[in-house]
């Protein structure tokens, strides 16, 4: 993992948060969506809102 | 080719959709009256960044709200919108960038670099998109995707424009104004990264962020900073010019951009993963 910009020595310490950030972040992630329900609707706006906005 | 960019720097409420729906609007608005043919939006513009709650609920395929309203203004005001959201599919949620354009088309790019506590709410993508455009070819990024070099390596010789939405923060405490340790060098580079880029890849670069308060929050350090955005949006002419750069406040960046459009509309595009399912819906142009 290269950085196009030079971070100086706070690129190692990046570089290690990162790795582990992937690896705890992922492992929470994954636990967060198999709770999730596989089907879901769109959220929605108040149709006041949408209307103002469809007015143009 | 010369055309006119806009880059929207604006603040979103955390999880208010219909308040930064309106807000976008009233500034893409603006952009439609200068003129603009393109008009970036910052990153999760719809939702607001920051850790907190499950963007679950949040979420939104292509037929959402979001890109329902910005593919219809895209159609109306013949303007080309790239704006940032969070699109779920099934169980996963992705930090996403839709490009929409006045034909109706719609492509997706899912963020690769997911950082700090991202990662602990989204799914990563996996790859690079390029949307061909009437005026050339259009290179995707989110945020801290324009940190890594290979992101733009893989856009290298295949794009004529870069288009980059972002919620960067400064890292620096707003109260106080010192820098974050570690990362208060970072918050200052999204001023220069886009500039660099322009120049090294030779492209214009239009690059959008938020601007407004914000607590970022460091995971494994377990801190926070009452931070604020960076804002710094700019619009990167390639080789031609300074670069325009915006402070802090809300604003509509304007500003024309020279694409030199090298190989003209190619099928070798990525297409998002998204884009087949747009197709398929009413989403579609007939």
């Amino acid at each position: 993992m290269a950085y196009y910009v030079p971070l100086g020595p706070r690129g190692g310490f990046l570089r290690f948060g990162t790795f582990m950030i992937d690896i705890l972040g992922g492992w929470t992630y994954r636990r967060a969506s198999r709770r999730r329900a596989a089907t879901f609707a769109n959220p929605t706006i108040p149709a006041a809102l949408l209307e103002a906005l469809h007015a143009e | 080719m010369k055309i006119l960019a806009a880059a929207i720097q604006m603040p979103s409420e955390l999880l208010n959709l219909p308040t930064n729906l309106q807000r976008a609007d009233e500034l893409l608005r603006q952009a439609r009256d200068a003129g603009a043919e393109l008009a970036v939006l910052p990153e999760l513009f719809n939702t607001g960044y920051g850790a907190g709650r499950d963007f679950g609920p949040h979420g939104e395929t292509v037929e959402g709200p979001t890109l329902s309203h910005l593919l219809r203004r895209a159609r109306q005001w013949s303007m080309h919108i790239a704006a940032g959201f969070v699109e779920r599919e099934g169980r996963h949620l992705y930090n996403s960038l839709a490009f929409c354009s006045p034909e109706g088309d719609l492509h997706v790019y899912r963020k690769r670099n997911l950082v700090f506590w991202e990662r602990f709410r989204f799914h990563p993508g996996r790859e690079p998109v390029i949307v061909p455009t009437r005026w050339g070819r259009v290179g995707l990024a989110v945020c801290a995707d324009m940190i890594y070099k290979r992101v733009w390596n893989h856009y290298r010789d295949q794009i004529d424009l870069a288009v980059v939405s972002s919620a960067w923060p400064e890292f620096s405490n707003r109260e106080t104004g010192k820098r974050h340790w570690l990362l208060g060098h970072v918050g200052p580079l999204c001023g220069d990264i886009p500039a660099k880029v322009a120049q090294d890849l030779g492209v214009p670069v239009v690059f959008s962020n938020q601007c407004g308060e914000t607590r970022t929050r460091i995971p494994l350090l377990h801190s926070w900073i009452p931070d604020r955005f960076a804002g710094r949006s700019s619009i990167c002419d390639g080789r031609h010019g300074a670069p325009l750069i915006a402070d802090l406040e809300p604003t509509v960046l304007t500003a024309p951009i020279t694409i030199h459009s090298k190989r003209g509309l190619k099928s070798w595009h990525t297409m998002s993963p998204s884009a087949p399912a747009a197709a398929s819906s009413g989403l579609a142009p007939s």
